[in-house]
């Protein structure tokens, strides 16, 4: 997961560049998209400001996004940037090794649908939190589950920002403090002034601009090979340095356990991801929540699809044009603008520029996703269930203090993002996985489904994971070798999912066996 | 005290757990064979001129697909 998520922070700096391409230089179509796209977003934000009156409007766009809508702001909220620049580099460089993760990507949500879409909805208002209070009493419920949140959107934020000024300056050649600075104030304008509608509504018009341009770059890919994709292959093979290996997975094979464990972080960790599950509470009923998710899987699930071929495309049709690559044989920018290089040479610099502005609207679409959970997971879980008990929903007071940690954790991203420039934040978003899926995923599941889950329960096995995660992924490869610079792991196995996933729900049975009489709330009750 | 996983008819607990294992065995199936079989995925499938991989690749994907339309289309129909 790392090597894929190792994307954003792994583009280089634009001095790197040479003056053939069109990466880190300043093209005027580019600039021009940029600036539509910020235009754009912000007269979305104008619109939906006027419609968010009431905390209901502000957390879940007063319910009423339809199922269609939901899906592709679903489809916006979780296809990230290197879902399509850090695939399609993959692929590039490793063939079908880079394929897997597209394949485990799309693993996730079918579960959320079998398991939890319509239950979130009944259950839920805002947040997950509210969900597993629903069935479990107790303030230590709220604040593991609030603060478990916070913890998954703060890793995932920091890379995120991280990433957005890596690529902002790569693309247009804004300084990386200046870039931090445009992406937090965007991402806290629509949050603030436009809540859920405004986001939904930027991930909605991201997600169509990402299908739509990956729809096109698939077409004119194929139209090279005669619209044969075994073409494709045959050419890929004779181009690539590592020939026929390019065909098959090699890198599973050589640490399976590790392997298995990386499956089964990518089929669970987007089933306990806050932001994602947020958005399950936007639409009016249990039917529309289903929806949501059919249409997601079909979105996304089409989207990766699309990366056989894109990523295939590049790798066979960038090794015949040298003014792609540095003196040293390397991509031009790094192997993770592959895709970028790609568009060039499909469709010069009208192409480019539209993939450039796409990009930026993928990483504005889901930093202000990010932030509008965790601002939630403040105002909502914390602030507003437990030191206001006694506030009602859509009271004014929520909203101002939602709109004050929106922020506060606006003003937090940018300052980290700047403080983590230039370090390699790829492990952030392994964590958020490592953890979701160790911590968020079991109580969820089992509050829903196992009416003997009791809140100690949940909050000691969700404990467990939560810690279980971090600490065997400071101890593994990604942190404690190659941050930390040991020579060895004291845990090998990355991500740790294969073993801090059972390790929490065992806690979590364990726990909630110990603790019998421990009351849970009547169905329906939300706490 | 009443549960949903039993109440809620539209979305019944058994085909719920059949279709997760069916997604999780095809899936795992793919990615054991990568680990420990990777060799074979190199079988080019007839007519499709194409490695096993790629196939084993995109049926894992069409199969949530499908699962999932499957599922949300009966459970809507359900719930009327």
């Amino acid at each position: 997961m790392k090597r894929l998520l190792k994307l954003l922070p792994a583009v280089a700096a634009t001095d790197a560049m040479a003056a053939q391409s069109s990466v880190g230089t300043t093209s005027m179509t580019s600039l021009a998209l940029f600036v539509a796209v910020i235009a754009v977003t912000l007269c979305i934000t104008w619109w939906a400001a006027k419609k968010t009156t009431s905390a209901s409007d502000f957390y879940s766009a007063g319910g009423q996004i339809s199922g269609f809508q939901n899906g592709l702001a679903i489809t916006g909220d979780a296809l990230s940037a290197g879902a399509f620049l850090g695939l399609t580099a993959l692929v590039f460089g490793n063939g079908f090794d880079g394929l897997v993760y597209a394949v485990g990507y799309t693993t996730g949500l079918p579960l959320v649908v079998f398991l939890m879409a319509s239950k979130l909805r009944k259950l839920g208002k805002y947040t997950f939190t509210d969900v597993v209070c629903s069935k479990l009493s107790g303030s230590a419920v709220r604040v593991f589950s609030a603060l478990a949140s916070l913890i998954i959107v703060s890793f995932y934020l920091i890379a995120q920002m991280v990433g957005a000024g890596q690529l902002v300056q790569l693309l247009f050649g804004i300084d990386y403090t200046y870039a931090i600075m445009l992406v937090g104030v965007l991402m806290v304008m629509y949050v603030v002034f436009g809540g859920m509608m405004a986001t939904t509504w930027v991930q909605i018009v991201k997600a169509v601009l990402m299908l739509s341009m990956g729809t096109l770059i698939c077409f004119l890919v194929m139209a090279q090979f005669g619209f044969s994709f075994s073409e494709l292959l045959q050419q890929a093979v004779a181009v690539h340095p590592a020939q026929e290996a390019i065909l098959i997975p090699n890198a599973l094979a050589k640490d399976p356990i590790s392997g298995i464990s990386l499956g089964m972080a990518l089929m669970l960790g987007t089933a306990g991801l806050p932001h994602v599950l947020m958005r399950f509470f936007t639409v009016p009923d249990a039917k529309a929540a289903r929806s949501s998710v059919l249409w997601a899987t079909v979105f996304m699930n089409s989207f990766y699809a699309m990366i056989f071929i894109i990523g295939f495309g590049a790798l066979t049709l960038l090794r015949g044009h040298p003014e792609y690559f540095d003196a040293r044989n390397a991509l031009i920018g790094g192997g993770n603008t592959a895709a970028l290089h790609l568009s060039h040479l499909l469709g010069g610099e009208v192409l480019f520029g539209a993939v450039s502005a796409i990009a930026f609207a993928t990483i504005l679409a889901v930093v202000a996703g990010l932030t509008l959970s965790g601002a939630s997971a403040i105002s909502h879980d914390i602030y507003g269930a437990l030191f206001k008990r006694h506030v009602v929903s859509d009271s004014q007071e929520e909203m101002k203090i939602v709109r004050l940690a929106t922020v506060v954790l606006g003003v937090l991203a940018v300052i980290l993002g700047i403080a983590f420039r230039g370090q390699n934040v790829a492990y952030m978003i392994s964590l958020a996985f490592s953890v979701a899926c160790s911590s968020t995923f079991p109580v969820l599941v089992l509050a829903i489904y196992w009416k003997r889950t009791t809140s100690f329960g949940a909050v000691f096995g969700g404990s467990v994971g939560l810690l279980s995660s971090l600490l065997f992924t400071v101890l593994g490869p990604a942190i404690w070798v190659k941050v930390l610079g040991h020579a060895q792991p004291v845990f090998p196995i990355d991500p740790p999912a294969l073993v801090t996933v059972p390790l929490a729900f065992a806690a979590c049975v364990i726990g909630s066996l110990a603790t019998q009489r421990t009351k849970r709330l009547p169905v329906g009750a939300v706490a | 005290m009443g549960h949903p996983a039993t109440t809620d008819t539209a979305e019944p607990l058994g085909t719920s757990l059949l279709l997760t294992s069916v997604q999780v065995v095809f899936f795992l199936s793919f990615l054991l064979t990568a680990c420990f079989a990777s060799k074979t995925m190199q079988f080019v499938v007839p007519g499709l001129g194409w490695p096993l991989s790629f196939v084993f690749g995109l049926a894992v994907i069409a199969c949530g697909t499908f699962l999932t339309i499957m599922y949300v289309v009966r459970a809507n129909a359900s719930e009327g």
